[in-house]
C-alpha cells in the first residue's frame, strides 16, 4: 500500500466512521463508485469497526486508573478531577480525619528508579513539612501497585495560567500574587528545596486569591540531574538515560546550558511569570523549543513598557532583575524580592528598589575584558518537498539543535528512517533527538562519543572517539548505550562512511588512504593509496561507489575535487573540480542521495560556506547536469550534511565563529574571578578600548552585517552606535583629549584602508591617513598616540597626533611579517611593550616570566621593550592586546 | 472552577516527557515481547503482555503491534505517532494535539482510522 493510497482509503473511512452503521453502504456506493477496491478496502476495515472502537488499544499502558471505592490508606476515592500527562488526580474521602483531600497518582514508571523517587519524596516531604499558606499542603505520600501518589489539600480555585489566559493582570494583582509566590519561595528556599520547574501551571490560585506553589520537587524528579549531581555520581551514569529538556519557557539560562543550578533559577522563573503577568505575553515565545533556548541565552525580553502601559517603573526594574541572565545580578534571595514587591505594593511609600550604591559596589572595579571566541552550531534538518509538476524541489528547514556557545554540537547523524538524530556536545554528552516531536534523550557515554552514522536497524550508532592516546571506533547500543570498540587507529582516521546496508565501512586512513572493511571491523583492505589528501568520504546509494575529495597543491594555488571510484578504488571519475571545496580547515563533508545528487559545501567568502548539489551516476559515477546551490546561510557556514536512506531529509551542521565580551573585576580577592559576558547578541564583537572613565567598552561588532564601531556601558545590555555606515569601521581607541581614531575599510575588492579620527563625542570625521595602521594612545598626563605600520617586514613605529597625523618616526624593528595587535603602550605613552619577532622560532619556558630582553631602539623618548613571552603574546584572551590596558 | 481545570491544563511540560517515555516504553515492551517470543518459540505460542506486566490492558501482541505501527508509519508517520503517545504513553485526546501540534479532531479522527488499520493489520498478521 502507498502512503496516497492509504489516505484515499482514510478519507473514505473518515467519512463512513462519521455515519450510522445502517448509512454506511448507500455512502460507500456513491463515494467508491469508480474504484471497487477501494470499496473493499474500506468495507474490511470497517466490518471490524464496533469490536475496535470499544475495546482495541483503548486502555493505554501508561494509566494506573483508579475506580471510585479504591482504598489508599485512609483514603477512599471518589471521583477523577482531572488528568494530565503526569498523572491523575482524584477527590478522595480522609475517613480519618473527615475531609476531602485530593490525590495525584503519578504513573508508575517515575518509580523505576528508586533513588530519585527517594529523594523526590525527601524534597516533597520537605516543602509539605513547611506548613506554609503559600504552598500546597501534602499530607501523605505513598505507592499504589507501583505508582507513587501524593495526597495533598483539596483547591478550588484554577492554575495561574487561567487568568493569564484571559488578558493581563492589573498592577495590584500582579504584584499582590508575586508577592505571595515570592514568600511561598521564600519559606522553600530557606530550607534548602528549590522548586526548579515553577511556571502558571504550577500555580494555583483559589477562589478566595491565595496562591498556592504547586509540585514542589517534582521537577527534580522527571528532568535530567545537574551537572555536579553527575559529577558526583559517575558510577550511576544511567539514571541519567531517558532525561528530557521539557518546555523552556521559564527555564534560566544556566538550566537551558544545564549546569548546576539553585534557588536563583526559581529567581528567573518568577521573573518570567510576573513579566507575563503584566504583560500578557510570555517573556520567551519563540516558534520553536531551539528557538525560545536561543532566547533565554542571549535576548533579553521586549521592555514590559513596549507591551503594556502604566507599568511603574521600579516594577519593571524589579522584573528585569529577576531576568537577569547571570544569576549573581539577579535577586540574591526570594525574600529580598518579596520585600522589594511588597514596599511596591504601598502606593504612599516609593522607594527606590536598588539604591545607588548597590549598584555602584557591584562596579567598582571592572578593569579586565575578554573575548571569548567560540565556535557556535546548530544542526537542522531539511525536508524536501515534493514538488509539483515542473516544480523545483523546495527544501524545508528547521532547527534542531540550540547548544549554547560553552557547548556546542560535535558531530552529529541523522537515522536511516529519518526519525531520529545523534548528536554529542563539547561536554562530552550524547543525545538522542526525536526530529518530529523535538524530544531529547541523553545517551550515558563515559567518552567523549562523536556519533558518525546509524546502522541500518535503528538501534546502533557508529561513534568516533578521540582522546590524547588515539582515536577509535565503535558501535554502540541506542538501546541499552553498551558500546563495542570495533577497531583503534592510533594513527588516526580522518573519516568514515558506513555503506547503505550497514555491512561495510569505508574509511578514509592518515588522509591519504581509502580501505574498506566489514561493518566489524574485519577484512580491511586498503583500494587506494595516494599521494594527494582525500577527505569527506561518502557512498554511493547503491553501494556500488565511493566518493570522495581530492586535494591537490598547495593551498594558494589547490586544485580540489570531488572524485568517485569503484569499491576496488578503480574507474574513477571527476564530478566537480572548485577550489572553494576547500576552506580554512579542510572540506565540509559530502553526502550522496538516493537520486543521485552528491551535496558538498562551497566556502564562498569568508565565514560563509553554502551546501551545493550536482548529480552523479550511482553507478557510474558520471556527472550529469549543472550544479545547483541548495542551502545558503548569511555568515555561516553549511556543513556536514547527511541524508535519512529515503533521500527525504537531510542535516547539516550550521556554523560560525562568534566571539562575545565579558567583564570581570580584578578586585576578587576573596572570590573566584568570575567575567561575566556582556555582549548578548551571538555575533563577533571585539573588546576595543575602554573610555577614559573605565565605565564603557568601545567595541567593534558585526551585529549589522558590517564590522561597526560601538560602545557598551558595562552596567547595560546593549551598545550604542557609535560608527556603522557603508563601509567597515574598526578599531576604535579614544586619545586622551577624547578623538576616537578608528579604521574605516571600504567595501571595494581589494579594500582601501583609512585611519579616521573624529572627536568622541560627535562632530567632523576626517582623514588622518590613508593606508593600514596600527595605533594606540597613553592616558593623561602623557596623552600621545604611537602609530605602527609595516614596510618590508619592519614594524615602524611613529608618534601621531590625533587632529594633525603622523608625526616623527620612533622606530623600527625587522622581521614582523603581519601587523598585529602584539604590541602595547604603556598608560604613560613612555614605553612600548612588543611581542619579540622572533617568537616563531620557539622560546624556552623560562622566559614565562615576562623578563624584557632589554634592548631598546632608535632615537626615541619612548622607550621599547621586547617581551618573549607566550602568555602576553597576542592570544585571544590577553588583555595586554586589547589596548588602552 | 475546580480542580478539573487543572489537571487538564497541567504539564505541557510533562507531555513532552510522556511522549518519549512513549517512545521508551515501546521500545521495552517491544524488546521484552521479543526476547520472550524467542525463548518459547519452541513451546509454540505467542505472548501476550497483559499477564506478565501489572498493566490494565487488554491483551495486545507487542511484537505484532510494533510491526504494524512500522507499516503503519511508512503510510502516514504521524498517525503512527499518535497511537505511539495514546497507547504507550497514555496522552489523552487532548494532550496528544498539543504535543503534535494538530487539532483534536484531527488526532481523534486519525487515532479511528489507525486503529482500525493496526487491528486489520494485526488480525492478517496472525492469520498467515
Amino acid at each position: 500500500m502507498t502512503p496516497e493510497r492509504w489516505q484515499a482509503i482514510r478519507d473514505v473511512l473518515e467519512k463512513a466512521l462519521e455515519l450510522a452503521p445502517g448509512e454506511r453502504s448507500a455512502f460507500l456506493n456513491q463515494a467508491c463508485s469508480s474504484d471497487s477496491s477501494l470499496r473493499q478496502e474500506v468495507e474490511t476495515l470497517l466490518a471490524s469497526s464496533d469490536d475496535v472502537r470499544s475495546r482495541f488499544l483503548q486502555s493505554s499502558m501508561l494509566r494506573v486508573t483508579l475506580t471510585p471505592g479504591t482504598r489508599l490508606g485512609d483514603y477512599e476515592v471518589k471521583s477523577l478531577l482531572g488528568s494530565g500527562g503526569m498523572g491523575e488526580v482524584y477527590r478522595a474521602r480522609d475517613s480519618r480525619l473527615g475531609r476531602d483531600v485530593a490525590i495525584k497518582v503519578l504513573p508508575s514508571f517515575v518509580s523505576a528508579d528508586s533513588e530519585r523517587l527517594r529523594r523526590f519524596e525527601q524534597e516533597a516531604r520537605a516543602a509539605a513539612a513547611l506548613n506554609h499558606p503559600n504552598i500546597l499542603a501534602v499530607h501523605q505520600m505513598g505507592t499504589y501497585e507501583g505508582a507513587p501518589y501524593l495526597v495533598s489539600e483539596l483547591l478550588e480555585g484554577e492554575t495561574l495560567r487561567e487568568p493569564i489566559r484571559r488578558g493581563r493582570l492589573s498592577v495590584r494583582k500582579a504584584i499582590d500574587y508575586g508577592v505571595q509566590i515570592a514568600r511561598g519561595l521564600a519559606a522553600a528556599h530557606e530550607k534548602g528545596i528549590v522548586h526548579r520547574d515553577l511556571k502558571p501551571e504550577n500555580l494555583f490560585v483559589t477562589k478566595d486569591g491565595r496562591v498556592k506553589i504547586l509540585d514542589f520537587g517534582l521537577a527534580k524528579l522527571t528532568q535530567p540531574q545537574s551537572s555536579s549531581e553527575h559529577a558526583a555520581s559517575t558510577v550511576s551514569v544511567g539514571t541519567e538515560e531517558g532525561v528530557v529538556m521539557g518546555t523552556v519557557g521559564y527555564m534560566a539560562p544556566e538550566q537551558v546550558r544545564g549546569q548546576t543550578t539553585d534557588h536563583r533559577a526559581d529567581i528567573f522563573a518568577f521573573g518570567a511569570i510576573l513579566y507575563e503577568m503584566l504583560a500578557g505575553k510570555r517573556a520567551f515565545q519563540k516558534p520553536t523549543p531551539p528557538e525560545t533556548m536561543t532566547a533565554i541565552l542571549n535576548e533579553d525580553p521586549p521592555g514590559i513598557s513596549q507591551v503594556a502601559a502604566n507599568i511603574p517603573p521600579a516594577l519593571q526594574r524589579v522584573v528585569h532583575r529577576c531576568l537577569e541572565k547571570n544569576p549573581e545580578q539577579r535577586f540574591q534571595s526570594a525574600f529580598d524580592l518579596a520585600f522589594a514587591l511588597d514596599a511596591l505594593s504601598e502606593p504612599s511609600v516609593r522607594p527606590e528598589v536598588f539604591p545607588k550604591t548597590d549598584t555602584r559596589k557591584i562596579l567598582k572595579i571592572w578593569v579586565a575584558a575578554a573575548v571569548l571566541v567560540v565556535v557556535v552550531s546548530a544542526v537542522f534538518v531539511f525536508r524536501f518537498r515534493v514538488p509539483g509538476r515542473g516544480q523545483k524541489h523546495e527544501l524545508v528547514e528547521r532547527q534542531l539543535t540550540a547548544n549554547p556557545p560553552e557547548s556546542t554540537v560535535g558531530s552529529a547523524a541523522i537515522s536511516r528512517d529519518g526519525k531520529y538524530l545523534a548528536y554529542n556536545d563539547f561536554s562530552n554528552k550524547l543525545y538522542l533527538l526525536a526530529i518530529d516531536s523535538g524530544e531529547v534523550r541523553q545517551l550515558p557515554s563515559s567518552a567523549p562519543y562523536f556519533p558518525l552514522d546509524w546502522f541500518p536497524d535503528g538501534n546502533h550508532l557508529l561513534l568516533l572517539s578521540g582522546t590524547s592516546e588515539g582515536s577509535a571506533v565503535w558501535k554502540m547500543s541506542t538501546w541499552d548505550s553498551s558500546v563495542r570498540k570495533l577497531w583503534d587507529d592510533p594513527t588516526g582516521q580522518t573519516g568514515q562512511a558506513l555503506s547503505p546496508d550497514g555491512s561495510h565501512i569505508a574509511v578514509l586512513k592518515r588522509s591519504r588512504e581509502i580501505w574498506l572493511m566489514g561493518a566489524d571491523g574485519e577484512e580491511p583492505h586498503r583500494i587506494i593509496a595516494s599521494d594527494q589528501d582525500l577527505s569527506s568520504i561518502a557512498w554511493s546509494p547503491t553501494a556500488q561507489r565511493l566518493a570522495y575529495i581530492r586535494l591537490e597543491g598547495t593551498f594558494a594555488k589547490r586544485q580540489v575535487t570531488i572524485e568517485t571510484c569503484d569499491l576496488a578504488g578503480g574507474a574513477r571519475t571527476i564530478v566537480l573540480s572548485d577550489p572553494d571545496l576547500w576552506g580554512l580547515d579542510g572540506t565540509a563533508g559530502i553526502a550522496w542521495l538516493p537520486d543521485g545528487r552528491i551535496v558538498y559545501s562551497i566556502f564562498s567568502k569568508e565565514d560563509e560556506a553554502d551546501l551545493w548539489a550536482i548529480t552523479a551516476d550511482p553507478v557510474t559515477g558520471k556527472p550529469s547536469g549543472q550544479a545547483t546551490r541548495m542551502v545558503g546561510w548569511t555568515n555561516f557556514e553549511a556543513r556536514d550534511p547527511q541524508a535519512s536512506i529515503d533521500g527525504r531529509r537531510l542535516i547539516a551542521a550550521r556554523q560560525r565563529t562568534e566571539s562575545g565580551i565579558y567583564v570581570g573585576d580584578l578586585a576578587f580577592k576573596n572570590r573566584a574571578f568570575a567575567p561575566h559576558r556582556i555582549t548578548l547578541d551571538s555575533w563577533y564583537n571585539w573588546a576595543s578600548d575602554w573610555t577614559k572613565d573605565s565605565k564603557a567598552i568601545l567595541l567593534t561588532s558585526r551585529r549589522n552585517g558590517k564590522l561597526g564601531i560601538f560602545k557598551q556601558d558595562i552596567g547595560t545590555k546593549t551598545p550604542e552606535t557609535v560608527i556603522t555606515g557603508s563601509e567597515s569601521y574598526s578599531r576604535p581607541v579614544l586619545s586622551a583629549q577624547g578623538n576616537l581614531l578608528y579604521t574605516a575599510q571600504s567595501s571595494s575588492s581589494p579594500p582601501t584602508y583609512r585611519l579616521m579620527s573624529t572627536p568622541e563625542h560627535g562632530g567632523a570625521r576626517s582623514t588622518l591617513l590613508t593606508g593600514r595602521y596600527d595605533y594606540k594612545c597613553g592616558s593623561l598626563p602623557s596623552s600621545s598616540c604611537v602609530l605602527a605600520e609595516l614596510k618590508d617586514k619592519q614594524l615602524i613605529f611613529s608618534h601621531l597626533d590625533p587632529v594633525t597625523g603622523k608625526g616623527e618616526e620612533i622606530a623600527s624593528i625587522a622581521g614582523y611579517q603581519a601587523l598585529g595587535p602584539c604590541w602595547s603602550l604603556s598608560p604613560d605613552a613612555a614605553r612600548i611593550a612588543i611581542v619579540d619577532p622572533g617568537e616563531e622560532k620557539g622560546r624556552d619556558s623560562d622566559s614565562e616570566s615576562g623578563r624584557p630582553e632589554g634592548y631598546s631602539i632608535g632615537p626615541s623618548q619612548l622607550e621599547m621593550e621586547a617581551f618573549t613571552v607566550y602568555q602576553l603574546g597576542c592570544g585571544w584572551k590577553d588583555p595586554i592586546c586589547l589596548g588602552g590596558i | 472552577m475546580r480542580l478539573e481545570k487543572q489537571g487538564a491544563a497541567q504539564f505541557r511540560n510533562r507531555e513532552h516527557f510522556i511522549a518519549v517515555c512513549a517512545l521508551l516504553m515501546r521500545q521495552i515492551l517491544v524488546e521484552y515481547a521479543r526476547s520472550r517470543n524467542a525463548a518459547k518459540r519452541d513451546g509454540g505460542y505467542r505472548l501476550t503482555l497483559d499477564d506478565n506486566l501489572a498493566f490494565k490492558t487488554r491483551s495486545v501482541d507487542m511484537v505484532a503491534l510494533d510491526d504494524a505501527l512500522n507499516e503503519l508509519a511508512k503510510l502516514d508517520p504521524q498517525q503512527s505517532r499518535i497511537v505511539e503517545l495514546r497507547f504507550f504513553g497514555g496522552l489523552s485526546i487532548e494532550e496528544t494535539s498539543h504535543a503534535l501540534n494538530l487539532s483534536p479532531t484531527t488526532v481523534k479522527r486519525h487515532w479511528a482510522t489507525a486503529r482500525l488499520w493496526l487491528h486489520h493489520q494485526m488480525s492478517k498478521a496472525t492469520d498467515v
